[in-house]
C-alpha cells in the first residue's frame, strides 16, 4: 500500500494502520469495521455519505458559532472549533463579522484536555502520570472519568480512581506527559446525585474535617462562601465549617484570622492557635 | 489531533468552501483559515496532485490559482463535500456556547439553547458532552441586575466578599463593564466606598440591587500600581503553593524547602496567603510585609485568651 514501509513487519504494519484508522475517525470519518460469518476482521469500510447535510443553520445561529470558536484564542480547543465553524460554513454559508458583543476569552492551554474529551464522550478508562502537590514524583493513576471543569481559571479532571477505589479531583495542569484513553470501558459510571460543579468549587457537605467556629460580623468571607453562606454577612455567626482534609480546615482557619475563632472540637482549636503562634515568632512578633 | 491531521482535517474543509466562494484570493482564503499565505499555497500544490488511484490527469483534484491569485476549482473529485464534524469538533464549540449562556452580551439566549440542542443531537452524546464544562460560579439573577445596572446606566448596591482581606462590604458602585477573561467574570466601575476605580469579580457578589439613575459620565480610569515583591520561604511540603501564587525566581534549597520572589499589590492579601500556610512560609523581606504578618497572627491569637 503506497504510504507504508514495504519492508515493515507486520507489528509495525498493524500499529501505523490502527494510528491511520484513528487519525481518519477523529477528522469526523466514520471508518467501519466489516466481519466475516465467523466474527472475524474482514477489512474496513468508509462509506461516501460523511457530510451532515442536516446542519444548516441560519445567520443569527452561525453569529453564535463564530463567537463561540472565537472564545477558545490560543487554546487546544481552538483548532477542532475553528474546523467545525469553516464545515458549517460550507454547508449553511459564511458566518456575519462578529461585531457587538463583549469579548470573551477562555483558557485551555493543556495538552491533555482533547484526550480527555473523547474518553468522556466514548465512556473510557484513562491512565497517565500525575504530580500531587504533595508528590516529588508523579505516580501513575488510572481513571473512570467523570469530567473536566474548568473552575477559577484552572480545569479540574474529576473521577473513580481505580487504584483507591474512589472519586478523586485532579488538576490537569499537573498531570505530567500525556493522557492515554484505554479501549477498557469504565465501570463506575458518574453517580446522578454528584454536582461535579459543586466538586470543584470545594462545596461539600460530606467534607470530612469539621470544626464549629464563630465568624465575626462582615468578616470571614471564604468560609462563609464555602459553608453554604453561613448566614447575614453583616451578623455575627456561629457555624459548623468543613474541608476535605484536617489540613485544609486548618489553612482555612488561619487565612480568615481574627476574624474568626475556633470553639470546638479542641484539637483542631489547639492545631489553629499553635499555627498562629509559629507564625507570629517566625516574623518576630512578641509572643505572649 | 497531531500537525498532519490538523492540516488534512483543513484541506478536506478548504475545497467546498473554495468551490463556494469561486475567484476569492489567496490572501482571502489565508486569512479564512487563519494560516499564512505561504502556508495556504503549500497547501494549494498539495490538493492538485491529491486524486483518486490511478492519478491520471483527470484523476486529479484540478484548482487554477497560480495566473492572477484568484483560485478557481475546476474539478473538485470528490472533495466537494464538507467531512462529518467529528466529536471533538462539536464538543469544542458545546464547551463554550454553553459558557456563553453564562456571561452578558448581545447574543441572544434562545438562539443559543437552539444551536446547543442541535449540536447534542449530532453529536448523540450529550451527557458525556455535559461533564465537560467551564463553570462561571456566578448566579444568574447577579448577573440579570449588573446586565440592567450597565444597560440603564444607574447605580449598583452590591454585598462583595473581597478576597483579598477577606471582608464582606456594603457597596455602592456606577458599573462600567463586564469583562470574562480565563473564564472568569469581572465587573469594573467607579466604587463610592473607595473612591476610585475598582474590579469586582462577579462571583464572590453575594447580592445585587439596582440603585438610581446616573447622570454624571464614568469616572476616569486610574491606573493599576505596579505589583511589590516579597522574598519567601516555603516549606517542602507545601509545594504546591508554587503552582497557586505568582512566584518567580524560585531557588531549591534541598532540605529547607524553597525560597522565592512573590509579586502582591496588598499587604493585606499577601497576609492573608501567609497564615493560609498556617507556619509553612515565612516573609524575609520587606520588613513591612513582616511587621503586617507578626501583626495579623497576634490579633487572631488575641481572641484565643
Amino acid at each position: 500500500m503506497a504510504g507504508y514501509d514495504p519492508d515493515a513487519s507486520e507489528v509495525a504494519f498493524e500499529r501505523m494502520f490502527e494510528r491511520d484508522k484513528d487519525a481518519l475517525r477523529s477528522m469526523g470519518i466514520p471508518v467501519e469495521t466489516v466481519l466475516d460469518v465467523n466474527g472475524d476482521v474482514e477489512g474496513y469500510v468508509i462509506r461516501r455519505q460523511v457530510t451532515n447535510e442536516e446542519l444548516t443553520f441560519d445567520a443569527d445561529e452561525l453569529a453564535v458559532i463564530a463567537l463561540a470558536a472565537a472564545t477558545w484564542q490560543t487554546a487546544v480547543l481552538e483548532a477542532p472549533a475553528i474546523t467545525a465553524l469553516r464545515k458549517i460554513e460550507s454547508i449553511s454559508g459564511d458566518a456575519p463579522e462578529l461585531r457587538d458583543f463583549n469579548d470573551v476569552r477562555m483558557t485551555a492551554t493543556d495538552a491533555a484536555l482533547l484526550p480527555l474529551m473523547g474518553a468522556l464522550r466514548e465512556q473510557r478508562v484513562v491512565t497517565f502520570d500525575y504530580r500531587g502537590g504533595q508528590d516529588e514524583q508523579p505516580v501513575p493513576r488510572s481513571l473512570d472519568p467523570w469530567g473536566v471543569i474548568a473552575h477559577d481559571g484552572q480545569w479540574y479532571l474529576v473521577g473513580h480512581d481505580l487504584d483507591r477505589g474512589e472519586r478523586r479531583t485532579f488538576r490537569v495542569s499537573r498531570i505530567v506527559g500525556s493522557v492515554t484513553v484505554t479501549a477498557r470501558a469504565i465501570e463506575h459510571p458518574r453517580p446522578a446525585e454528584v454536582d461535579l460543579a459543586e466538586i470543584v468549587r470545594g462545596v461539600n457537605a460530606d467534607h470530612p474535617a469539621r470544626a464549629r467556629v464563630l465568624i465575626k460580623a462582615g468578616q470571614g468571607a471564604q468560609l462563609r462562601a464555602a459553608n453554604d453562606g453561613g448566614g447575614n454577612p453583616f451578623h455575627d455567626v456561629e457555624i459548623s465549617v468543613a474541608a476535605i482534609s484536617e489540613d485544609a480546615l486548618i489553612s482555612q482557619l488561619c487565612s480568615a484570622g481574627s476574624g474568626v475563632v475556633v470553639l470546638e472540637p479542641d484539637a483542631i482549636r489547639a492545631r489553629v492557635q499553635s499555627a498562629l503562634s509559629a507564625i507570629a515568632r517566625q516574623h518576630g512578633g512578641a509572643h505572649r | 489531533m497531531s500537525d498532519s491531521g490538523t492540516r488534512l482535517s483543513r484541506l478536506m474543509t478548504m475545497v467546498p468552501w473554495l468551490l463556494a466562494h469561486d475567484g476569492v484570493s489567496v490572501e482571502e482564503a489565508a486569512e479564512h483559515f487563519g494560516i499564512s499565505v505561504q502556508q495556504c499555497e503549500k497547501d494549494l500544490w498539495l490538493l492538485v496532485v491529491c486524486g483518486l488511484p490511478g492519478h491520471g490527469p483527470d484523476q486529479l483534484v484540478d484548482i487554477q490559482f497560480w495566473d492572477d491569485g484568484r483560485i478557481h476549482v475546476i474539478d473538485p473529485q470528490t472533495l466537494d463535500r464538507p467531512l462529518r464534524l467529528s466529536g471533538d469538533e462539536i464538543m469544542s464549540l458545546l464547551v463554550a456556547l454553553r459558557f456563553l449562556l453564562q456571561v452578558p452580551g448581545a447574543h441572544d439566549r434562545a438562539t443559543l439553547h437552539r444551536v446547543i440542542s442541535r449540536l447534542e443531537t449530532a453529536l448523540g452524546a450529550p451527557q458525556a458532552s455535559a461533564g465537560f464544562a467551564v463553570e462561571s460560579g456566578v448566579t444568574a439573577s447577579v448577573l440579570e441586575v449588573i446586565e440592567r445596572a450597565i444597560a440603564d446606566q444607574c447605580t449598583l448596591h452590591i454585598v462583595y466578599a473581597a478576597r483579598t482581606d477577606d471582608a464582606v462590604t456594603d457597596r455602592i458602585v456606577h458599573p462600567k463593564e463586564v469583562i470574562t477573561t480565563e473564564g472568569r467574570l469581572y465587573l469594573s466601575g467607579y466604587c463610592q466606598r473607595a473612591e476610585a476605580n475598582r474590579t469586582f469579580r462577579v462571583d464572590r457578589i453575594l447580592s445585587a440591587e439596582l440603585g438610581e439613575q446616573l447622570t454624571s459620565p464614568a469616572q476616569e480610569e486610574t491606573l493599576a500600581a505596579e505589583p511589590l515583591i516579597a522574598r519567601v520561604r516555603l516549606a517542602r511540603s507545601s509545594r504546591w503553593a508554587l503552582d497557586v501564587y505568582p512566584f518567580t525566581s524560585i531557588q531549591d534549597r534541598s532540605d529547607d524547602g524553597f525560597e522565592a520572589d512573590l509579586a502582591y499589590q496588598d499587604l493585606e492579601w499577601l497576609s492573608r496567603v501567609v497564615l493560609s500556610l498556617a507556619g509553612e512560609m515565612q516573609v524575609l523581606s520587606p520588613e513591612q510585609a513582616r511587621v503586617r504578618v507578626a501583626d495579623a497572627a497576634l490579633e487572631s491569637l488575641a481572641s484565643y485568651s
